[in-house]
């Protein structure tokens, strides 16, 4: 998460004959495990009672409050930064945009949430396998040059919990101006305080973890 | 009285060697007298084996209608006569040895007035002289009162007598609590009569002095007997008024005679009585009974103590162990072999860690609430049967005071709660006690069930009654189709909902909603630290196992061993051991499903807990409690057996079958997830 491995200019170690196979190895055993876990947790009973119809987001409120990615997607809204504004690789590879249907309950709630997550698990599986059999030979990282850019640049990447904008304005010193990262936990937590009226402590905890709300990811 | 049904062939056969004996006896000087209720059924030394006539319709009269009026005749010994089959077993016989015998217990009638249920009783007290006789031994036979004329006369003949056959009857080896009381009377006898430097023998209405040592020979001559005049053969009928039947009753009242007062004898010598006052001044020091009582109790209480912690210490490994096994980790393996040490480093570490009361608690209270959750945990290790003779205290009340107990449990949540001064505190403990008091409704009634099917709430007398009543190896002993689980469709119903509530209950998962982690932070031990939360801590895997226990005496057939009647059972050792393994083998394997439950199932919102107790649970155990007393009532022996059985194939295969499918499920589609090593 945090060994800095992707930097600017590429990775800081090559992977090596042996981790691609411990690569593919432990992608067999992940792809068996999710059927386990969702005989385990996604029709269990007493969790669907816990999460079907709690807090429901509509799209038109999850667009209003800026959720990206999974959450956005729980709600029935169909976006995938990596399908709809491609950048990198991802126009080369195959995958579905798993978008919510209310299947236990109202559409975007608790459930639907994390029943997105955990088909995009399984299509992670998919993309992972398709990105190690087209692993390519060669350097592993590019010294980029410091240059004293003038004016502002954005990118918007699909991270793990949905858009995240990076804006930067340059003007021509070393430092820029202004660098601003857009994530989603961030907004995600705004809508926490509407959805959390009238609710139960218990519920509460389900809505945020259905958020997938980190804490680093909201200090901005 | 329930009479239990004779079965077996054996019985038949003592029925008709009965009938032999009785058409022998020479019926016309027997005086007939009504005998309606002989109880206890179980007896041990120390208790009082009580012969009960019919009860009085017409009001002043103590006499029991049918009875003679000479039963309060103090100058005729009353005996109560065991006449029929006894039945031993010796630890080192394989079979139980069978004999015809005669046993008198000498008894005291008391008068319809001052019992309860309004009839005539002759009692008799089963003391240690009787433990060679009557001591793991079945009586199957005659039970009569007889009176003779008094001692010294030549005919034998009874006055009258009365009996009706067959009654049952259990001698058990006397408990440590009875024999530690018996061993202080013997202390105190022993001194008392050589201070009054007498021997006595108690022959049914008092005691007799068979020796006296002359007052001219004793150094004491002051505080003898003989100097008082008392002579050979005189009997001595009361002291300070209360009956004497035997040498502890006049240590008794020589115990509690202050020093300079005097104890009044009342004598019978020839017929006559005449009261005579002996100097208690300078009596021997005379121990109370309850003294060495309180010595074994205080031993046994260690002893579950330590029990208790050892267990629930070991516990917190196996629920760790397990736990990671689950999560697909290792857990703690460092501290001893496969780190099963590793609760008393965690204790140490506890111990030693700084007390914090915080500022704004409420001090006593914070202080106390730890040791309330134990003390209602640790308390019922006192009815807990972990063996045929391995209980603190069989009590008739077994259940009741079980329910009872577990009430300081809850108890303790609120205090800790309140007392903490910090709202997710106060919060969690509110919910435990809503949670706790919801959940002992099912709990309660799903455990009158067995009851019902027992008849007693003893927890000894439940398992008992799991051990199958005809004596063929397949079908004595508590094999399983013996237990109360399988006894009928909705006791097996019971089974579950006592297990649900019994989670609820014990806050653990999915019902942990007092201590949810992400609701509550920790519930109301969020402020303990140190030891009052090793306390905590301790009680909550005490109780792990104590609802395992329970629910293995109450409804899987404690500690019975398969194939072997309760005799043969008491009579051996590795019998016992066995049961002893037995009882802890099905506690453990209903802990490990409570710690595979805790690592399965998310947590219920509180609204869904207690809609799940009151909607479901409760009106399940009212009804499956209606229907068990109306089947144990109506159902004939041979539909219970069927039913018995029947259910055992049905839901107990049915829940093999399930298991077993799954586990072939999880096979097919992932073989590699299973090892059958239980470390790694």
């Amino acid at each position: 998460l945090t060994y800095n491995y992707l930097r600017i200019g590429g990775v800081s170690f090559d992977a090596t004959a042996d981790w691609i196979q411990r690569c593919y190895q432990f992608l067999e055993h992940f792809e068996k495990v999710l059927p386990e876990f969702d005989r385990l947790i996604t029709d269990n009973e007493i969790f669907i009672h816990r999460c079907a119809n709690i807090c429901a987001i509509s799209a038109a409120q999850a667009m209003a409050y800026g959720l990206v990615g999974p959450n956005l997607r729980a709600s029935g809204v169909n976006f995938d930064v990596r399908r709809d504004i491609p950048y990198s690789i991802y126009q080369q590879l195959n995958f579905d945009v798993v978008i919510g249907g209310g299947t236990m309950g109202t559409l975007g709630d608790c459930w639907d949430r994390f029943w997105v997550r955990c088909e995009e698990m399984k299509q992670s599986v998919a993309l992972v396998r398709q990105c190690l059999d087209r692993l390519p030979q060669g350097p592993i990282y590019n010294k980029p040059k410091r240059i004293r850019p003038k004016g502002e640049a954005w990118a918007r990447v699909e991270s793990s919990r949905g858009d995240m904008f990076c804006y930067v304005i340059g003007n021509g010193s070393p430092t820029p101006e202004r660098v601003h990262f857009r994530t989603g936990s961030f907004n995600a937590m705004q809508v926490v305080r509407p959805q959390s009226r009238g609710i139960m402590v218990a519920d509460l905890v389900a809505l945020i973890a259905s958020l997938d709300v980190i804490a680093p990811e909201i200090d901005r | 009285m329930r009479k239990l049904v004779p079965l077996n062939t054996q019985l038949v056969l003592t029925g008709l060697a009965l009938a032999l004996v009785l058409s022998s006896c020479d019926a016309s000087s027997l005086q007939e007298g009504p005998i309606v209720d002989v109880r206890p059924q179980k007896l041990q030394v120390g208790d009082e084996l009580i012969v009960e006539g019919p009860a009085v319709k017409a009001a002043p009269s103590s006499l029991s209608p049918g009875w003679p009026r000479s039963v309060f005749a103090t100058k005729v010994p009353t005996v109560i006569l065991l006449e029929g089959t006894f039945t031993r077993y010796a630890a080192k016989e394989n079979e139980p040895r069978q004999y015809q015998d005669r046993v008198e217990l000498l008894a005291r009638p008391i008068p319809a007035a001052s019992n309860p249920s309004q009839a005539t009783q002759v009692v008799a007290l089963l003391t240690v002289k009787h433990r060679q006789r009557l001591g793991w031994v079945r009586f199957e036979g005659r039970v009569g009162v007889e009176q003779r004329p008094a001692s010294g006369a030549a005919s034998s003949s009874p006055l009258w007598s009365s009996s009706q056959a067959p009654y049952r009857l259990v001698f058990f080896q006397p408990s440590m609590r009875s024999l530690a009381s018996t061993f202080v009377e013997w202390v105190n006898d022993d001194r008392l009569l050589a201070w009054l430097g007498i021997a006595v023998e108690p022959n049914g209405t008092g005691l007799e002095i068979t020796a006296l040592q002359s007052s001219s020979s004793s150094g004491q001559s002051a505080s003898s007997a003989a100097h008082h005049g008392l002579l050979q053969g005189d009997i001595l009928l009361r002291a300070n008024g209360r009956p004497l039947t035997s040498s502890g009753e006049l240590s008794t009242a020589f115990r509690h005679a202050s020093p300079r007062s005097v104890v009044t004898l009342t004598v019978l010598r020839g017929g006559r009585e005449f009261t005579q006052p002996l100097s208690a001044n300078e009596k021997p020091l005379l121990l109370p009974p309850a003294l060495l009582q309180l010595l074994v109790m205080v031993i046994f209480g260690l002893a579950a103590l330590t029990l208790a912690l050892v267990i629930s210490g070991v516990l917190t490994w196996v629920e760790r162990r397990v736990a990671a096994r689950i999560q697909s980790r290792v857990g703690p393996n460092r501290v001893g072999p496969q780190g099963i040490l590793q609760w008393i480093a965690d204790g140490i570490k506890l111990v030693l860690k700084e007390d914090i009361i915080p500022d704004a608690v409420d001090r006593p209270l914070f202080r106390l609430a730890p040791y309330l959750v134990f003390m209602g945990l640790l308390g019922t290790f006192v009815v807990l049967p972990f063996g045929q003779l391995l209980i603190i205290s069989d009590l008739n009340i077994g259940l009741l005071y079980l329910i009872a107990i577990t009430g300081f449990v809850s108890l303790g949540l609120i205090a800790a709660g309140w007392s903490s001064n910090n709202k997710w505190s106060l919060l969690g403990g509110m919910r435990s006690a809503a949670q706790i008091m919801s959940y002992e409704i099912p709990t309660g009634l799903a455990l009158m069930t067995p009851v019902i099917l027992a008849g007693s709430l003893s927890t000894q007398t439940i398992i008992e009654r799991q051990g199958g009543l005809v004596s063929a190896w397949f079908a004595q002993g508590g094999w399983p189709w013996n237990w109360f689980v399988f006894d009928n469709p909705l006791a097996f119903l019971c089974f579950l909902i006592y297990f649900t509530s019994a989670l609820a209950e014990g806050n653990r998962t999915p019902f942990d909603l007092p201590e949810a982690e992400s609701e509550l932070v920790a519930g109301y031990q969020i402020e303990y630290s140190g030891w009052r939360f090793a306390v905590f801590m301790l009680s909550e895997w005490a109780n792990l196992f104590v609802i395992g226990a329970v629910a293995t005496t109450v409804f899987l057939g404690g500690w019975q061993v398969p194939g072997f009647s309760l005799e043969q059972q008491a009579s051996s050792l590795w019998l016992q051991l066995l049961g002893l393994g037995i009882f802890f083998a099905k506690s453990m394997t209903l802990v490990f499903v409570i710690i595979w439950i805790r690592w399965t199932l998310p947590r219920f919102r509180i609204d869904q807990m207690m809609s799940l107790c009151w909607k479901y649970l409760v009106p399940w155990a009212f009804a499956s409690l209606l229907f068990v007393a109306l089947w144990v009532w109506l159902a004939p022996e041979w539909l219970r057996l069927l039913t018995q059985v029947l259910t055992m194939a049905i839901f107990g295969g049915g829940t093999a079958v399930i298991f077993f499918a799954r586990v072939a499920f999880n096979w097919r589609q992932n073989p590699e997830a299973f090892s059958w090593r239980p470390f790694y």
